[in-house]
C-alpha cells in the first residue's frame, strides 16, 4: 500500500479535500501547496475527483421518485401503526368506511396517496391552509360575513357556479342546526377561485364550507382531519375538487356536518 | 401519513443518490437497494428514537442491506480487483478534469467497502465521525479507506499517481 509521508499525513491531505480541517491548518496546507507543485497537483486531482463524483450522481436528487420506492412497506405494518397510535406521531388522517357511495381507502391507501401528493407536488396543503384562512378571517365577521346572504339564494348559487365552472348548490344542515348565511367568491389559484358558504346555529357557533378545482391533479382522499391556528377542519379530494369544512365544533359534529356536505356536493 | 414516513420520503432523493454511486449508475440495482432499505426502516421504526438523527441512521440501514447483497449477489454488482481494473485500460486523460461517467464508472469498481467510505464522505457530505457511526468503523478505518479509495480512483481514472520524492509529499510502498 503508498502512503504520503510528512509534511502532512495522508488522513490530513482527506481533510483538506473535504474542507473538515480548522482554518489555520486549511491555510498552512494551502501555503504548502503554492511552493509544491506535487502537492498542488494532488490537491487539484482530488478536488476534481470529488466535484466529478458529486456531479454524476447529483442528477439522481432531481429525478422523480420510482413508485415501487413511494409504496415500500413494512411487511408488518399492521402492529407498526398500532405502535405508530400510540406514540402519537400519527398525523393519519381519519378514514370513513361507512359512508355510501364513498370510494372506501384504507389507512393505508390514504397514506400511501399522500406520499404520492408529497411526490407529485400537489397543492393540498395549501388548500387546507387557505380553507382555513377563509375561514379564521370571515367566521368572526359580523357585518359582511357573507357576500351574498339567503336573500339571493338562486342568484348566489348561480353566481358561484357560474364562476367555479360546476354546478352547485349551497348544501343544507338544517338536519344539524346549522342555517346557511350566504356565501362569497375567494381568489385562490389562478383561474381555480374558490367558494365560501357559511353557516350558522343558534349558539352563534359558525361552520364555513370551502371548495376549488386543485390546481394540480390531485389523488381522492379519504376524510381528513387538520387543526390549524386554532381552527378544525375536515378536507378531502374528489374528482380533483377540493372541499374543506371548518368550525370551532368537536370532531364527531364536524364529522357528521362533513358526511352531510359530501352526499350534498359530491359530482 | 406518519410525521416519520413523511421524513422518510424526504430523504429518499439522497439514499437514491448514494444507492446509485455505490451501483456504479446501476440504477435498476440502485433502486432496488433503496427500496430494501426502505421496507427495512418501516419495519424497524419502533426501534428509532426520537432525537435520534433519521439520516444516518438510514444509511446505516442501507450499509447493512448493500453488505448483504453483496455478499449475496457479488455478480450482480460487478467488482473486478484492482489491478486487473486497472489491466482493463481505461484511457487516460491528460488534464485535472475528470469526467464525471468514467468517474462513476470507476468507483463502480472500487472494493465495496472503499466505496461507501468515499461515497458518504464526497458526496453525501457526512462528518467521518458519522461515517465511522454509520458503517460501525473505527475513525481511523474510515480515514484509511477514504485515502486508499481516492487514490485507487486516481488510478482508475488514468490519472499519474505521485511518483516524484522532490517535495516533502512521496510515496512510499
Amino acid at each position: 500500500m503508498t502512503k504520503f509521508q510528512a509534511p502532512i499525513s495522508d488522513d490530513e491531505l482527506m481533510a483538506f479535500i473535504d474542507g473538515a480541517l480548522t482554518p489555520e491548518r486549511q491555510r498552512r496546507i494551502e501555503q504548502l501547496a503554492r511552493h509544491d507543485d506535487e502537492l498542488a497537483n494532488t490537491i487539484a486531482v482530488l478536488l476534481a475527483q470529488r466535484n466529478a463524483l458529486r456531479d454524476s450522481v447529483d442528477a439522481v436528487l432531481y429525478e422523480p421518485i420510482p413508485q415501487r420506492l413511494l409504496q415500500a412497506e413494512a411487511p408488518s405494518r399492521h402492529s407498526l401503526q398500532r405502535v405508530a397510535a400510540a406514540m402519537a406521531w400519527v398525523a393519519v388522517g381519519i378514514t370513513v368506511g361507512s359512508l355510501t357511495s364513498w370510494q372506501y381507502l384504507s389507512r393505508d391507501e390514504s397514506a400511501r396517496t399522500e406520499l404520492a401528493s408529497v411526490r407529485h407536488g400537489t397543492d393540498l396543503p395549501r388548500f387546507v391552509h387557505q380553507a382555513t384562512v377563509a375561514h379564521a378571517v370571515f367566521a368572526p365577521e359580523v357585518r359582511h360575513p357573507v357576500e351574498l346572504g339567503t336573500a339571493e339564494l338562486e342568484a348566489l348559487n348561480a353566481w358561484l357556479s357560474g364562476r367555479l365552472g360546476r354546478n352547485m348548490k349551497a348544501p343544507d344542515l338544517v338536519r344539524l342546526g346549522f342555517s346557511l348565511v350566504g356565501g362569497r367568491l375567494l381568489p385562490a389559484e389562478t383561474n381555480k377561485p374558490a367558494a365560501q358558504f357559511m353557516y350558522e346555529n343558534r349558539q352563534g357557533q359558525r361552520l364555513t364550507v370551502y371548495l376549488r378545482g386543485m390546481a394540480k391533479p390531485t389523488p381522492e382522499t379519504a376524510f381528513r382531519y387538520a387543526g390549524e391556528e386554532g381552527v378544525s377542519t375536515f378536507y378531502w379530494v374528489e374528482k380533483n375538487w377540493g372541499y374543506a369544512l371548518s368550525g370551532d365544533l368537536s370532531r364527531p359534529q364536524l364529522l357528521e356536518a362533513a358526511r352531510s356536505i359530501y352526499d350534498q356536493l359530491s359530482t | 401519513m406518519t410525521l416519520f414516513s413523511r421524513q422518510i420520503v424526504e430523504q429518499i432523493p439522497s439514499l437514491r443518490r448514494y444507492a446509485h454511486a455505490l451501483t456504479g449508475g446501476n440504477s435498476e440495482n440502485a433502486d432496488d437497494l433503496v427500496q430494501d432499505t426502505l421496507e427495512r426502516a418501516y419495519a424497524k421504526w419502533s426501534l428509532f428514537r426520537m432525537g435520534y438523527e433519521l439520516r444516518p441512521w438510514l444509511f446505516s440501514i442501507m450499509h447493512n442491506v448493500f453488505v448483504n447483497e453483496v455478499r449475496l449477489m457479488r455478480n450482480r454488482v460487478p467488482i473486478c480487483p484492482i489491478d486487473e481494473a486497472a489491466a482493463m485500460g481505461t484511457p487516460a486523460p491528460q488534464e485535472n478534469h475528470v469526467q464525471a461517467r468514467e468517474v462513476l464508472a470507476a468507483v463502480g469498481r472500487l472494493a465495496p467497502e472503499f466505496r461507501e467510505v468515499l461515497v458518504l464522505v464526497s458526496v453525501e457530505e457526512f462528518s467521518y465521525a458519522d461515517t465511522a457511526k454509520i458503517l460501525s468503523i473505527p475513525l481511523g478505518t474510515v480515514m484509511s479507506r477514504l485515502f486508499r479509495a481516492r487514490t485507487q480512483l486516481r488510478t482508475l481514472t488514468g490519472e499519474p499517481v505521485l511518483s516524484d520524492t522532490r517535495s516533502g509529499l512521496r510515496l512510499v510502498q
